[in-house]
């Protein structure tokens, strides 16, 4: 693979807008979606732990982490789709040399995930299979792993040739994994598992701390959890983060760059697990929102460092102003994000107490906004597509 | 142009397929279930109907379980299956549309965050609260619905787009409106046959099963009577002349696609009006069965659909082997046949094989037949079978069968039906020099003697 090449494998059609926009949504919509599938991971992993345990709490907990790891499961496929958007538009020839040479796991990537998320359900359902349970972690993480051999392939344009070639004679299968790193996997996928895990039970023991129905004792002891899984995260974070720096890290000439960011976010997480509290669980969350965005914008880093060896300059992609759908995309977020958050609210009200509880009147006034804001959609978008039937004609 | 992935046994277009037609069976479930189960909850309230709660409970459970999550999954299962077979075809649709996926993914946020709301919040708001949660389920869904429309008659009808370059104009193209509205009017037959399936599975004497079993019956045959008459009164109609061509060749549309869509809709249909006229007679098993036949006949209409634009993925834009054919491409884009032709594939392409190893070809001194397996592994693998890697149960139009079948057995005869094959409708011209063509005959002479050994003779290919 030589850089004309590698320049000439982009789409003639360009990006609809500059490449710096997809870059920023890429980056920001990843933190959303890693956040919940490290939380799914972590969920599950702890919620078979308390399974095969007798204590009270633990078997409480485990209830707990299992209807999160379902819910979270669901929210990290949902939030994973937009990442997978972004990186097909300004890094193409990557992703796609990528899902091309290994094709049987790309293909398998969601029947995997999908496999998994149906056993957790049974497994949520019926709370007393834990074998499911062990299967449907094995699946998720068969998943993971394939998500990461796919997006660290591309990191290696020199070898792509060859893995695709192997002496000159291509392999069409698809059935062997190329270009990964076992350091990073872990890191970002256990590592962060463990501490998305922290941060959840945080978020949990914060929320029903004014619930009369749920013990304090019980609260305490997540807390005491949560406060364990953010040790154990940074941990693993740190010490596989090091070798990740020190393997793929130094081959790309980035060993620093990750040491100093894994570091950071271990001792960081290390030290605030001393001090961290479900009273202050907004903080944990954010401070670990701005974590995920430092890594993922490593990442992104390694990625634009790696590509731009070879000559692909990302913010150099072609690119056409699309104002059609520009304009389709800020319509449809302006009509979304308030519903999304309207929807928050009900579920945030409707547990507040153990019978359930409406929302105040100001949310259901927002929430018939919503509603007419979806309508509202409707109607741009049968006047747009008139618009364009008119003009056509 | 990327590398090509065949397939694992199973041709990669039959993966496309089989992932494409689970994902449209739960997706339009998803849609048209979320206004039926609206329309439920309001009878509920409205006549004081507070026991069929529990049909609403029921249907959500499997929706929140299966319809949602596993709708949304194997929607990005379409995806990564297309991506994995047919790269630079999905590489068209994300550089035009990847606003429009992105809008449709604050739908799927929705639609999966909201199902999940709408089950758990059951008793513990407001009755009002939790049917303005349904209609938001309802209104979102059918944004989803909304949006993809545009994006699926795109690749057979990019209309404008192919002057203007214009994302708007491939959106809303020629074939936009009627499959929008079909595709509407059709889901709530889907929906119907799924509410039989949860409504079945109540007691028996539980009212809400009395009740919402012919309700669902007539919802249905309304979609199903509506959506048919959508399809072929307009849908059909406005599509331009090739692809009515091909609705009439059987090698393109072969007579069982026909019969899979007639099945599934008078299987449909017949459990529809049973609904209606006896619903007593309907169970959860036989809804169960009516949606496997109505699987059976979604998959041959997509099927039908997707061969409709054959030879291209997005028609008069990009052949199905990736290849720009369009003469005034939009944007200044070049057709891409010419120069493959002039200057050699094996020269243009980074993936078409190891410069200098062992399957180089003749240009390295080696090994024709090995360049030619990567010549029609290229052009040929997106619709057919080309080697024993995805020969599983036939494979897809295998070649070697194709081959044998025509009396092409030997280089020199299929050579020249290479040479001839830009003649169908359904296929493009061969690309490539004059010598790679005959690379690609020797290769298919290999692959038809190994797949048919009694062809080998003394002296000839093995």
């Amino acid at each position: 693979m030589n850089p004309e090449a590698l320049l000439s494998m982009r789409d003639p059609l360009g990006a609809p807008i500059h490449p710096l926009p997809i870059q920023i949504l890429l980056v920001v919509t990843y933190v959303l979606h890693i956040f919940f599938v490290t939380a799914a991971i972590g969920s599950l992993a702890v919620g078979l732990y308390g399974l095969s345990r007798s204590e009270e709490n633990w078997k409480r907990l485990a209830q707990v982490a299992v209807r999160l790891a379902t819910q979270a499961t669901g929210l990290g496929i949902t939030m994973g789709i937009a990442p997978l958007l972004f990186v097909q538009v300004i890094y193409d020839p990557a992703w796609y040399t990528a899902t091309t040479v290994m094709g049987l796991w790309t293909t398998l990537f969601i029947p995997a995930v999908a496999l998994g998320y149906l056993f957790l359900y049974i497994l949520y359902l019926r709370g007393n299979i834990v074998g499911v349970g062990y299967v449907s972690l094995l699946l998720l993480l068969l998943a993971g792993w394939i998500m990461h051999n796919l997006s660290s392939f591309g990191l290696y344009p020199s070898r792509w040739v060859e893995w695709y070639a192997p002496g000159g004679v291509p392999d069409t299968r698809g059935v062997a994994f190329h270009g990964y790193n076992l350091p990073r996997f872990g890191a970002l996928l256990f590592g962060q598992a463990a501490l998305s895990l922290g941060v959840m039970l945080f978020l949990f023991a914060w929320y029903f701390r004014r619930r009369e129905d749920v013990p304090q004792a019980f609260l305490a002891f997540v807390e005491s959890q949560a406060r364990g899984a953010l040790r154990l995260g940074s941990i693993l974070f740190g010490l596989l983060g090091a070798v990740w720096a020190f393997s793929q890290g130094a081959e790309l000439g980035m060993a620093l760059p990750v040491l100093i960011v894994t570091l950071a976010v271990a001792a960081t997480f290390f030290l605030h697990s001393q001090k961290a509290s479900s009273e202050r669980a907004l903080s944990t969350l954010g401070l670990y929102g701005l974590a995920l965005l430092v890594v993922g914008i490593l990442r992104e880093g390694m990625r634009t460092a790696a590509l731009g060896r070879m000559g692909y300059g990302v913010l150099q992609y072609p690119f056409v102003w699309d104002w059609g759908s520009i304009l389709f995309f800020v319509a449809t977020a302006l009509a979304a994000v308030p519903v999304i958050v309207y929807l928050a609210q009900v579920i945030y009200a409707s547990g507040l107490k153990k019978e359930g509880a409406d929302p105040a009147p100001s949310v259901e006034r927002f929430g018939d906004l919503g509603v007419r804001l979806l309508v509202g959609w409707f109607i741009f978008y049968f006047a747009l597509g008139l618009y364009v039937l008119a003009r056509t004609f | 142009m990327y590398p090509v992935w065949e397939g694992y046994l199973i041709h990669s277009a039959i993966v496309v397929a089989i992932i494409a037609v689970a994902h449209v069976l739960f997706s339009h479930v998803t849609v048209a279930a979320t206004w039926f189960n609206w329309w439920v909850e309001r009878k509920a309230l409205l006549e004081n109907k507070p026991y069929l709660q529990d049909y609403l409970k029921a249907s959500a459970l499997r929706l929140l379980m299966l319809a949602y999550t596993l709708g949304a999954m194997f929607g990005v299962g379409i995806w990564f299956s297309v991506t994995a077979s047919n790269p630079r075809g999905i590489s068209t649709l994300i550089h035009n549309f990847v606003f429009y996926w992105a809008a449709e993914w604050f739908w799927f946020i929705i639609d999966v965050f909201g199902i999940a709301v709408y089950y758990y919040t059951f008793g513990r708001v407001t009755p009002k609260t939790h049917a303005r949660i349904g209609l938001i389920l309802a209104l979102a869904a059918s944004g989803t619905l909304a949006i993809i429309v545009g994006i699926l008659g795109f690749k057979l009808t990019p209309g404008a787009w192919l002057q203007t370059g214009l994302s708007l104009d491939g959106f809303y193209n020629p074939s936009f409106w009627p499959m929008l509205f079909a595709r509407f009017a059709l889901m709530f037959a889907l929906t119907a046959l799924y509410a039989l399936l949860v409504a079945g599975s109540l007691p028996k004497d539980h009212p809400a099963r009395q009740e919402v079993i012919p309700l669902a019956g007539k919802v249905g045959l309304v979609g199903l009577l509506l959506g048919s008459a959508l399809v072929v009164f307009w849908y059909v109609p406005s599509l331009h002349e090739h692809a009515k061509t091909l609705l009439r060749i059987p090698q393109a549309i072969q007579p069982v696609f026909y019969i899979k869509m007639a099945a599934g809709v008078i299987a449909s249909g017949l459990v529809l009006i049973t609904a209606i006229l006896s619903p007593k007679r309907v169970s959860a098993p036989l809804g169960y069965l009516a949606l496997a036949l109505a699987f059976l006949g979604l998959f041959g209409a997509e099927r039908t659909r997707e061969v409709l634009r054959k030879p291209d993925v997005i028609y008069g834009y990009m052949g199905s082997n990736q290849i720009i054919f369009a003469e005034k491409a939009p944007r200044g884009i070049k057709a891409e046949a010419p120069r493959l032709n002039e200057e050699g594939v094996l020269q243009r392409l980074p993936f078409a094989v190891a410069p200098g190893a062992k399957g180089a070809g003749p240009t390295s001194g080696q090994d024709p037949v090995e360049a030619g397996r990567v010549l029609v592994t290229l052009q040929c693998s997106s619709c057919h079978t080309v080697s024993k890697n995805t020969a599983f149960l036939g494979g897809l139009r295998p070649l070697p069968a194709l081959l044998k079948r025509r009396g092409m057995t030997d280089a020199p005869a299929i050579r020249a039906y290479l040479e001839a094959i830009g003649g169908f409708p359904y296929m493009h011209p061969t690309v490539g020099t004059s010598e790679e063509k005959e690379y690609m005959a020797m290769y298919l002479e290999r692959l038809v003697k190994e797949f048919f050994p009694e062809l080998r003779t003394e002296g000839g290919a093995k």
